[in-house]
């Protein structure tokens, strides 16, 4: 924590090592998140691009972040993508979001068969069950790892609000596994 | 097992599963999209130098350049 304050100080005075070292630290994290929402790599990195430049004028004006700079990052973006998703659908394939989930796999097992339908399932659910309010908080709170105080300040609502919005979604989510499982 | 999903827990670790199986940022992205960072950041601290100088010359009246 004192050293992301540090870190932060220093990126508001310009300092170039620290805004490579923000960067470095979190484009990673930010590229990962924008693509969970959006779906799309080129549009996820564009994003992210956006994030940091925003950042970086913020901080060239003398405002920016003062202390939850991880928030503030994914604020932006998530700002960003609710702006852009009001002209764009979503595209790619769902494996996208599981690229990586069978690297270096050579024969599945049946086991892993029955994880692979179960994450797909739980994908389709999230991209086609779940409001766009629903699919932010369950990202944010499950893979994203903000408590629900974080996710309120991220998303503009009041703490209560995302209580509700992500038991639903977990509700939702539920049932699509369910199902999903009872056709095995 | 079905019953076992019913849980709001059977969800959360279908999530845990999905978090660490999510694709990297691609390396030619990641470096390109640094690399036009790393400009900005110079051009701004750049930008930010010579704002300084100027208003320490406003400041202080000087008309001379210095090093």
């Amino acid at each position: 924590m004192t050293d992301t304050i540090a870190l932060l100080k220093a990126a508001q005075k310009l300092d170039e090592e620290a805004l490579t070292a923000i960067f470095d630290q979190y484009a990673p994290a930010i590229y990962k998140y924008t693509l969970r929402l959006c779906l799309d790599p080129i549009l996820a990195d564009n994003i992210v691009g956006d994030v940091f430049a925003q950042l970086l004028e913020q901080f060239a004006a003398g405002k920016g972040p003062r202390t939850n700079l991880r928030s503030y990052l994914y604020q932006t973006a998530y700002h960003l993508v609710v702006d852009r998703s009001r002209d764009n659908q979503h595209t790619a394939p769902l494996e996208l979001a599981v690229g990586t989930y069978e690297k270096g796999q050579i024969t599945p097992t049946q086991t892993q068969i029955e994880e692979r339908v179960m994450m797909e399932a739980l994908i389709s659910a999230m991209n086609s069950e779940l409001t766009d309010d629903q699919r932010h908080v369950i990202i944010l709170r499950f893979l994203e790892d903000f408590s629900l105080k974080e996710t309120a300040d991220i998303i503009g609502k009041e703490v209560n609000n995302i209580k509700v919005i992500q038991n639903r979604g977990i509700a939702k989510l539920r049932r699509a596994l369910g199902l999903q499982l009872e056709e095995l | 097992m079905v019953l076992a999903l019913k849980d709001q827990q059977a969800v959360v670790k279908y999530l845990g599963k999905l978090k660490k199986a999510e694709p990297e940022y691609p390396s030619e992205l990641f470096a390109l999209r640094r690399e036009g960072y790393l400009r900005r950041v110079s051009e701004i601290s750049a930008g930010s130098s010579i704002g300084s100088r100027l208003k320490n010359r406003i400041k202080t009246g000087s008309t001379t350049t210095r090093a």
